[in-house]
């Protein structure tokens, strides 16, 4: 029979060695809890590490990500980083870099069809590299399929720029940041109405129309009880028109159902005297003024009279826009009528900028007034041909939020540092508590 | 510098070669009936343009004619190519009134090098309803009927196209010597024969 304080030893043995193993499978638990959790602190990567990042963390979530963009990621790495903040992911991110970008198109109205692309950038930045060369930071680059179409500066503010023939997506490139859209399908172009007394303006403006593809109905004034007329009768119709251009006051007394015409989505364009009709009044906020003659020698081609007379504008401010000013005098003014448009022209002795001008300007006048009229023409557009657009930078504002620093630090010991003591001790006390076991029963 | 007005202006064409005054009245007697029975903003004082002189350009309706032999210079010829690509209207009158006179080899020769090859306008074309109705194609002349010259009756008119329009157009039939007097006469006519020149000028404006 053992002695007492031999059995007390064994007793105090016995005890020790369940606390050993309660250590050993506390240490256990805890191990496989800390390794199923996400990873604490901040893990902070590069935007170009984002691709083999991304993977990692929704096989291995960690508590919180930082990543440092050099140029806005692309739609798909951005919903991911979006999904991974969903499942409860800390994500924030940061840039120096970063070009702010937008571009956006609307397919042209005009029957040769293209795009008109409105681009702006940042300049935050004296000047970026690109192509081998230093260029203006407002410069920026524009390309498609098939490579670079020109550069496009951006100055101040935004630009318009007209695109003609293009292939696959269009590119907008500043500093390293793009900014892609797909350019919409044109819609088809429907006729023009001219109407007005027969001369040359109205020639020469039906030709430069026809020239740009435009088909062209025409109804032209010679004398009482005589028409000339081209393909229709002299109404205005929007089954048929997409805008109506009247030449002088003889082409508003001509057309009838001009306001109806307008309000619900024809284009209206005004040559000189044609605003001083009252078939007209109502869809006008301006006033033609009295009619100027350029200076004798004048050239016919000067740009800022695009002929040798022109009718200024007195503007209602409020309730029309002025396009185009020369002189303090406003020549071009615009404005909605319910559906439609309407812009008046204080230009209607054109036919001699393209007779009589530059080397180019029958190309110049048939653009500008196929150009005028696309302007109001009314869009018959199939449903996909929308504006779009593309706006990186603020994609990325508005699904990851404000960039941030890397607010979390990371901790002091570091996971796998404590699961690595964490697995020791399990060992360790696991060890102690069996060779307990084996010396106590050697004794 | 010459410097035309807003309204239309019948221009006759002065070249270097031949005898381009040779109708002088044809521009007041034109002009006299397109005031009366148009009511296109004609001015009333009909220009003279050299074809050498970029002053052409601000003439969209040119009016040619002559019985000599025609010979443009470069210049000319150049203006002329000019003229047509942008737009305007060259109306070309022999007034020899024959089918193989000097002036009718000449000036078709120098047409076809200068603005391209002249074709005949089919006689239903609209120039001959523009505003007055030919029904037949273009009116005869007196110098076609009554046995001068050739004594033939010129059944076509001739033409260039530009883009689709017609750029130039050729007579044989010697309207020239038909409109060329003072136009009071017509008071002595039953019939106003200026009315085709009528349809020249509205078809040219508003073709």
């Amino acid at each position: 029979m053992p002695s007492p304080d031999k059995a007390r030893r064994a007793g105090g043995g016995v005890v020790i060695g369940r606390i050993l193993r309660v250590v050993a499978y506390s240490a256990i638990v805890a191990w496989i809890w800390i390794a199923m959790r996400p990873a604490p602190g901040v893990e902070v990567v590069a935007g170009s590490s984002l691709t083999n990042a991304l993977p990692r963390w929704t096989l291995a979530p960690t508590e919180s990500v930082h990543v440092q963009f050099d140029t806005v990621p692309d739609a798909r790495s951005r919903a991911w980083l979006v999904a991974l903040r969903g499942a409860a992911t800390s994500v924030s991110w940061s840039s120096n870099a970063i070009q702010p970008v937008a571009l956006e198109t609307v397919a042209s109205v005009e029957p040769a069809g293209g795009a008109i692309i409105l681009a702006a950038a940042g300049s935050t930045d004296s000047s970026v590299r690109r192509s081998d060369s230093l260029t203006a930071a407002s410069t920026v680059m524009l390309s498609d399929a098939l490579g670079t179409i020109d550069s496009v500066d951006i100055g101040s503010g935004p630009v318009s720029v007209r695109l003609g023939d293009h292939q696959g997506l269009l590119t907008l490139t500043s500093g390293q940041q793009p900014a892609r859209v797909a350019v919409p399908a044109s819609p088809s172009a429907r006729r023009v109405l001219v109407s007005g007394a027969a001369g040359w303006e109205a020639k020469f403006i039906i030709a430069a129309l026809e020239e740009a593809g435009w088909r062209v109905d025409a109804s032209l004034f010679v004398g009482p009880g005589h028409l000339v007329a081209q393909s229709m009768t002299p109404s205005a119709d929007t089954s048929r028109h997409a805008a109506v251009v009247l030449v002088d006051t003889v082409g508003a007394a001509l057309v009838r159902g001009v306001e109806p015409f307008v309000r619900q989505g024809g284009g209206l364009v005004l040559v000189g005297d044609a605003s001083r009709r009252r078939e007209v009044a109502s869809l006008i906020a301006w006033r033609a003024g009295r009619r100027a003659n350029a200076p004798l020698g004048t050239p016919p081609g000067d740009t800022s009279w695009h002929g040798l007379t022109r009718v200024p504008f007195e503007v209602n401010r409020d309730h029309a826009i002025v396009l185009a000013r020369h002189d303090g005098q406003a020549l071009v003014a615009a404005r909605r009528h319910y559906a439609g448009r309407v812009i008046a022209v204080g230009h209607d002795d054109t036919w001699r900028w393209r007779m009589a001008g530059g080397a180019n300007s029958v190309a110049e006048h048939r653009a500008w007034w196929s150009r005028t009229v696309a302007s109001v023409a009314q869009r018959h557009a199939p449903a996909t041909t929308v504006a779009t657009g593309a706006a990186p930078v603020a994609s990325l504002y508005r699904e990851l939020g404000v960039p941030s620093g890397t607010t979390r630090t990371p901790p002091v010991i570091p996971r796998q540092a404590i699961m690595n003591v964490l697995g020791a001790i399990a060992f360790a006390t696991l060890l102690v508590e069996w060779l307990m076991r084996r010396l106590r029963g050697a004794r | 510098m010459v410097r035309s007005s807003d309204e239309f202006t019948w221009a006759t064409v002065q070249y270097e070669s031949g005898d381009w005054d040779s109708a002088p009245l044809v521009g007041p007697n034109l002009t006299d009936s397109l005031i009366r029975y148009t009511s296109l903003r004609v001015s009333p004082t009909p220009a003279i343009v050299p074809l050498a002189s970029a002053d052409a350009l601000r003439f969209p309706f040119l009016y040619l004619t002559g019985h000599l032999p025609v010979r443009f210079t470069d210049a000319e010829r150049r203006t002329l190519r000019e003229f047509l690509d942008r737009g305007g209207f060259l109306f070309v009158d022999d007034h020899n009134h024959d089918i193989d006179g000097v002036f009718h080899k000449t000036a078709t020769e120098e047409l076809r090098r200068s603005a391209g090859p002249l074709v005949n306008l089919p006689n239903n074309d609209e120039l001959y309803s523009a505003f007055f109705r030919f029904p037949d194609g273009p009116p005869t002349t007196s110098h076609e009927l009554n046995g001068w010259g050739d004594n033939l009756v010129h059944e076509h008119l001739q033409a260039v196209m530009v883009k689709g329009r017609v750029g130039v157009l050729y007579s044989s039939k010697d309207y020239s010597s038909e409109w060329s007097y003072h136009p009071e006469s017509k008071k002595f006519q039953a019939i106003d024969n200026t009315r085709f020149g009528v349809n020249l000028v509205v078809y040219a404006l508003t073709r």
